[in-house]
């Protein structure tokens, strides 16, 4: 799926040849969160655990992405690895920018190899009422049509002469006005839509006491040994090189 | 029956809602390099968000959302997590504040408050991952205090575009119309 316009995009970027794609959600999350409470240890021992990371995001083709991601904070990594340098110590400065690079990527193991639909799967299995977790999936495959139907206003209302130009402060706060000709068409056709979709999902069942889901998520041996391996390593960091 | 607090309706609304949040942020870029002013748009459609459902929660549903969405679309510069949490936070604050101020952002200045102490709310996640990660206070503030006055001025400007969408959205019978949908 691609959103974007005025020369930006933003595409979902699923990693399919990852061997974490065969991997249980609710597993990747768990790995997402032990690696971000891993960024408190010392120096030395993030540097044993980064290293250790390193390869795994390797082996999960994940390399890329993460690093992609830490890429885009170059600019800041580099002026508070010199401030801290500078102003404390290399070692300090080594363990703020690892810590702060770690935090960044780490998710990217758990959004560039589960969609929202597994994600919402995971939710419901985690005692998430399942209308809570449908919502989350609606909301995703709704972005495409509600971005062309943000672009259809808009081009309507260019066609009208309204057309918000904000280039300073004071020019937005003047053409707050022909912000809400954009505004009010959008809740209004969105509102319309969110009918739309409850009476069709009503007429499909969709509050069904005894429903059931076409695709379940079950853990695999390939999710404990995940998880098994993610414990034992921080487990082995915290007690055995403390 | 227990009664239920969101009806598959407003949840539905409410997860369009938040797709329009990110539709918003990525299709409505103004040239204004200010930090902050992408809140412009999302804190007025919380604010409208949190008037057409009218439930405790709304808010956060929202901001919930729009920050897994924004973590799969991969925006924010500083990962998922801070992506997440951030959004997450605006929609947490927003209603932290509705519920103090008793809940109806069609009053001026209940929106107005709500658009700042949502849009702070975003901003003061910035400062606990900053503060977590153990970077210098004094830069962490430093960074953080050139846009401190622009999270709170366009949030005000946020919500006090999402009462004039309000107002206009009443005068145009929306909330009448809402009324038989319910």
């Amino acid at each position: 799926m691609r959103v974007g316009q005025t020369g930006r995009s933003h595409r979902v970027s699923l990693v399919d040849a990852s061997p974490l794609r065969k991997a249980d959600p609710r597993a990747k999350l768990f790995i997402s969160l032990a690696v971000s409470l891993v960024v408190m240890m010392p120096l030395e021992r993030l540097a044993i655990f980064l290293g250790l990371y390193i390869f795994f995001l390797w082996w999960a083709r994940l390399l890329i992405p993460s690093a992609q991601q830490i890429w885009r904070l170059k600019w800041l990594l580099i002026v508070l690895f010199a401030f801290d340098w500078w102003l404390i110590s290399l070692e300090h400065a080594l363990l703020i920018c690892t810590r702060l690079a770690l935090l960044t990527g780490v998710f990217a193991l758990f959004f560039s190899t589960t969609t929202t639909r597994e994600l919402g799967l995971a939710l419901e299995r985690l005692r998430v009422p399942y209308r809570y977790a449908f919502s989350l999936s609606l909301a995703f495959q709704s972005l495409g049509l509600l971005e062309d139907e943000w672009r259809a206003i808009r081009e309507a209302q260019l066609s009208r002469g309204v057309e918000p130009r904000i280039f300073s402060f004071r020019q937005l706060v003047s053409q707050v006005g022909d912000l809400i000709s954009l505004a009010v068409p959008a809740i209004v056709l969105t509102t319309k839509r969110a009918w739309a979709i409850t009476e069709a999902a009503y007429a499909r069942g969709f509050d069904s006491p005894h429903r059931t889901s076409y695709r379940t998520l079950s853990f695999s041996r390939f999710d404990f040994v995940l998880m098994a391996g993610a414990v034992i390593l921080i487990a082995l960091l915290y007690w055995r090189f403390a | 029956m227990k009664p239920r607090s969101f009806s598959t309706f407003h949840l539905i609304l409410l997860a369009l809602f938040s797709a329009l949040v990110i539709v918003a942020k990525i299709a409505l870029r103004t040239p204004l390099q200010l930090p902050g002013h992408s809140g412009i748009f999302w804190m007025a459609i919380i604010v409208i968000g949190a008037k057409v459902v009218h439930k405790p929660g709304a808010a956060s549903i929202i901001g919930i959302t729009s920050g897994l969405l924004a973590g799969f679309l991969g925006l924010g510069d500083f990962g998922a997590l801070n992506t997440f949490l951030s959004y997450a936070m605006v929609g947490v604050a927003s209603d932290l504040l509705l519920w103090l101020l008793g809940g109806d952002t069609e009053i001026l200045i209940v929106a107005i408050l709500v658009g700042i102490f949502g849009h702070m709310g975003k901003f003061l996640t910035k400062w606990v991952f900053g503060v977590i990660t153990g970077a210098p206070l004094g830069f962490v503030a430093l960074g953080l205090l050139r846009s401190i006055i622009g999270y709170i001025v366009f949030g005000a400007v946020g919500g006090l575009l999402g009462w004039l969408t309000l107002k206009a959205l009443r005068r145009a019978g929306f909330f009448a119309y809402l009324a038989e949908k319910r």
